[in-house]
């Protein structure tokens, strides 16, 4: 049944493909072999862009890619140590897994050739090694994209077109100029004049009116789906949020904070980029009642993220004066170990810090209504309330649950979220007509 | 008088609610402890001379504070340490700490001149005020002639320089904005939206309404209730409660250097037309006389009263008058950043993240007019660098969401606010995420100007995480041995 849904799944995103995905692969990692692992992912990690095994700069459809090592759901009593590969990419996971497999089957065996299930050396080939990657696959229950459509290749470019305006900006007198609007002609001619800057002139790739059609039936359906629950459901949900409430006063909040050498030891590979990668992993409350819960909610929101956060503000909702988070590039929520585990991770600009300082004072009530499901989780009231609000209870839950990356990579480690969207509204600027005040709006970006 | 009957301000180290400023000569003591044994009398001793809040000194104050290595080699029960906030216990130097604080290059603690790996390891600081240098080195002799025959060793005396009108080396009036604590407010200021008590001690709600993380004492390890009772309501003693963190950054500032930098890019670049002393003003946020760009675009205007008298948002969000980058902006953004620029929120957000500073200028000024116009005039005057700068001093309860949050997130960061390259152009670091970071974007119509190559003019050369205990727990910790303390190690014992 489960592989008969996956078929029908991969048929529709082949059919109506999102431009960006998440590619997840956990594979079981042999026990005698896990130091040499740990070994050659170090050796990746001293250039992750680019070193001999897996230069991750080769791939131009990248942006963000990382290797974990998660302990088993019963370590240490059982070992079964997996490896997890995630990468962001542009297009469709299958072809990234093409390109990889075709030009990096050496790093590969070496980093893979440490697992269980992976090909054994006289059976490798593009194909074995492919079929077994696909076959570790996991799928993401939710996946925040910050700006739906925007390509690794696009924020590169733009960074150039930013740099080359700078540059020329720089050289340029600005006070010769009466008006914004004569500046940015000068701004607009000295790009059209220069032959490395031309692609900058025209519009980047738009989805076509098709696709965004498909998209809006494919919202407007689940809404429909959604208000018809409510509408016919609501006795059983009022029944579900209450049996939550009763539950929540009930669980066991966690009170131990995390050990100082476990803290600095996943400090001392953070801050090195304009953002950070997080990863933490956490045990789901047990029970059918929570996992469904959780469940749930992660399928509601990863419609709120694909369809309304999908633009660079992640859960703002200014009509109900609920402030969003803009320094989020990626993040995912994936359900492990039969839904006993969530394991989470993300790509934020800044500090560990501002970021659990963002979680606390801006998006504490969706963190809630997610995590509140996980053990530990500092007590929540009414799914919402309290939960991550409780600062210090929070930072040390976090602290307790995050875990190290081995390897990460960033292509673009010098900009932040808010950055790149800058970016991209200078491009769009050198296009159409804007009157002075908006030529001066314009001009402010640079 | 809007002081708070409540607290018990004869609990709380003097240096919380006032900066001493009657007090102009100061001086610092960092003390290694050699033999607790025979120095806890005398620590006991200096306990009786602490000032605290209650008492309004006209002739001296000392306050004392104490690092996790002193605290461990007071032999502190390992459970108790446990309890102090992870900034404190992991200290200033740490591979991460280096480079979220930007202590890299020439501010590496290697270098330092105390506080790094160097250097001895500092247990205790004392902070001596005295109204004048007469008062302030009988005051030093006295406690110098304990410290060496009580089982202490002075690491080093830290000397400052009272300059006129609050100004620092730069040239321009200093210590402007700080928190408004209601529970403090001797003159009847009553400012909208106060900082909570809880932000700056420990044993308070602070900005989220909550208890911050403060060590905590089984009653058995405080057999003679020597602590108050946890307010929070558990049944532990709080040994945080009236007591906070004070973080201690010895700042060098190159006068000289600053001001040829701002004359060559005034000129050259012909910025702020070419008048070195508006665009040192662009770069900081504030005229010489400390007045904000806020309150007087144009040029200075010493006559402004109330120089912390104003917000961003409404008269300056893009940044026309006072650049988005500049130092006051970054350290204290008012109402400028999200959530909701302009509202309650934002303010309550930038409260969380506020500094009580206390610090004291040390050195020769470059001139003693202190005036740039005049430093200006003859730059090369100094043969040899004069070592010269800020004690930087502040106190929270908080160090990782407020001095760390501060200068990593908000100085360091060069993406602060939609930036791309422009860390702080005061204290900011000028290398990260493996790039040169020295730009100074000035907004302006119709296009921006930008500063490039900006040197670094300060430099760290000491530092360290304190923790300035209440009168009750200096009372604690500075007890006989007791429940609270290791067991004295026996001969033979090698744990």
């Amino acid at each position: 049944m489960e592989t008969v849904t996956a078929r029908a799944r991969s048929v529709l995103e082949a059919l109506h493909p999102m431009p960006q995905n998440a590619l997840t692969i956990r594979i079981p990692v042999i026990q005698s072999r896990e130091a040499d692992l740990r070994k050659t992912l170090a050796m990746v990690d001293q250039d992750p862009a680019d070193n001999s095994l897996l230069p991750f700069s080769m791939f131009n459809r990248l942006h963000f890619a990382r290797f974990l090592l998660l302990e088993g759901p019963d370590s240490p009593e059982t070992y079964s140590t997996t490896l997890i590969f995630m990468a962001n990419v542009d297009g469709p996971v299958s072809a990234f897994l093409e390109t990889l497999v075709q030009t990096a089957a050496d790093g590969l065996d070496q980093i893979f050739g440490t697992c269980k299930g992976y090909p054994a050396r006289s059976k490798r080939t593009r194909a074995t090694r492919l079929t077994c990657l696909r076959k570790y696959q996991l799928p993401s229950q939710a996946f925040y994209i910050n700006t739906v459509g925007r390509t690794a290749d696009q924020i590169r470019q733009e960074d150039e077109l930013h740099d080359a305006l700078q540059r020329f900006l720089s050289d340029l007198d600005p006070a010769g100029f009466r008006s914004a609007c004569t500046l940015r002609d000068a701004v607009i001619e000295y790009v059209a004049s220069n032959p490395e800057l031309a692609w900058a002139q025209s519009a980047r790739p738009q989805p076509t009116r098709l696709w965004r059609a498909l998209e809006n039936i494919r919202f407007a359906g689940l809404a429909t789906l959604g208000v018809l629950i409510i509408a016919w459901g609501w006795p059983l949900l009022l029944a579900w949020v209450l049996a939550l409430r009763i539950r929540e006063d009930r669980d066991e909040e966690d009170t131990h904070r995390p050990a100082l050498s476990r803290l600095n030891q996943l400090r001392a590979s953070e801050d090195i980029a304009a953002h950070n990668p997080f990863a933490a992993v956490g045990y789901v409350k047990p029970g059918w009642f929570r996992r469904t819960t959780a469940r749930a909610l992660l399928a509601t929101t990863q419609v709120a993220l694909r369809h309304v956060f999908n633009r660079g503000d992640l859960a703002g909702i200014p009509w109900l004066g609920l402030d969003g988070v803009d320094t989020i590039h990626f993040a995912r929520w994936t359900m492990i170990d039969n839904d006993r585990r969530l394991l989470f991770t993300s790509n934020y600009d800044g500090s560990l810090e501002s970021y659990m300082v963002d979680f606390i004072d801006k998006v504490a009530w969706g963190l809630n209504l997610i995590f509140s499901n996980g053990v530990g989780y500092p007590r929540t009231r009414w799914l919402v309330h309290d939960g991550a609000r409780k600062e210090q209870r929070f930072k040390d839950y976090l602290g307790n649950h995050q875990i190290e990356n081995q390897v990460w990579y960033t292509p673009y480690p010098h900009l932040t979220a808010v950055n790149i969207a800058n970016n991209a509204a200078i491009r769009d600027g050198l296009r159409g007509h804007l009157n002075e005040r908006q030529a001066m709006a314009w001009l402010h970006r640079l | 008088m809007a002081a708070s009957d409540a607290i018990e301000f004869d609990d709380i180290q003097g240096l919380v609610v006032r900066g001493y400023g009657s007090l102009p000569a100061a001086c610092y003591l960092l003390l290694q402890i050699t033999d607790p044994r025979k120095a806890l009398p005398w620590l006991r001793d200096l306990a009786g001379q602490i000032t605290y809040a209650n008492n309004r000194p006209d002739r001296q104050a000392i306050n004392v504070a104490v690092t996790y290595h002193g605290l461990a080699s007071l032999r502190i029960d390992q459970t108790i340490l446990e309890g102090f906030s992870d900034e404190f216990r992991s200290g200033m130097t740490t591979p991460h700490k280096r480079r979220i604080l930007g202590d890299d290059g020439d501010s590496a603690p290697e270098y330092w001149q105390w506080g790094g790996p160097a250097t001895p390891q500092v247990h205790l600081l004392l902070l001596c005020y005295a109204r004048d240098d007469h008062v302030l080195n009988a005051l030093y002799n006295e406690l110098q002639t304990g410290i060496a025959s009580h089982g202490l060793t002075q690491i080093a005396r830290l000397g400052t320089e009272p300059l006129p009108d609050f100004k620092e080396h730069f040239g321009f009036r200093d210590s402007i904005g700080q928190p408004y604590v209601a529970e403090f407010d001797r003159h009847d200021k009553r400012r909208p939206q106060p900082v909570p008590l809880g932000e700056i001690l420990l044993g308070y709600r602070n900005g989220y309404d909550r208890y911050t993380q403060r060590p905590l004492v089984d009653a058995s390890q405080d057999p003679d209730s020597q602590l108050a009772t946890d307010p929070e309501g558990s049944v532990q003693h709080d040994l945080g409660l009236n007591g906070t963190y004070l973080v201690f950054r010895q700042l060098a500032q190159d006068v000289p250097g600053f001001w040829r930098t701002l004359k060559h890019q005034a000129e050259e670049a012909d910025h702020e037309s070419a008048d070195a002393v508006r665009l040192a003003a662009k770069l900081v946020g504030r005229w010489p006389s400390g007045t904000a760009l806020v309150q007087a675009p144009d040029q200075d205007d010493p006559t402004v009263s109330d120089k912390d008298e104003f917000q961003y948002h409404a008269t300056d969000a893009e940044g026309l008058k006072c650049p988005l980058g500049a130092h006051i902006r970054r350290t204290h953004p008012r109402d400028s950043l999200a959530p909701e620029p302009g509202s309650k929120k934002s303010i309550a957000f930038s409260n969380r993240h506020r500094l009580l500073r206390r610090g004291r200028v040390y050195g020769k000024p470059f001139d003693d007019s202190l005036d740039p116009a005049i430093f200006l005039e003859n730059l090369d005057r100094e043969d040899a660098p004069v070592d010269r700068g800020l004690h930087f001093i502040c106190l929270g309860a908080n160090v990782g969401r407020q001095f760390e949050f501060v200068q990593h997130t908000w100085a360091n960061n060069p993406n602060f606010n939609g930036l791309y390259r422009d860390p702080d152009p005061i204290i900011g670091n000028r290398h990260a995420h493996g790039l040169p970071q020295d730009r100074f974007t000035i907004q302006r119509r119709p296009a921006r100007c930008q500063l490039q190559g900006l040197p670094s003019f300060v430099q760290t050369r000491g530092g360290g995480y304190f923790f300035l205990p209440s009168r009750r727990a200096l009372a604690f910790l500075f007890s006989a041995p007791a429940a609270g303390r290791k067991p004295r190690k026996t001969p033979g014992d090698t744990s």
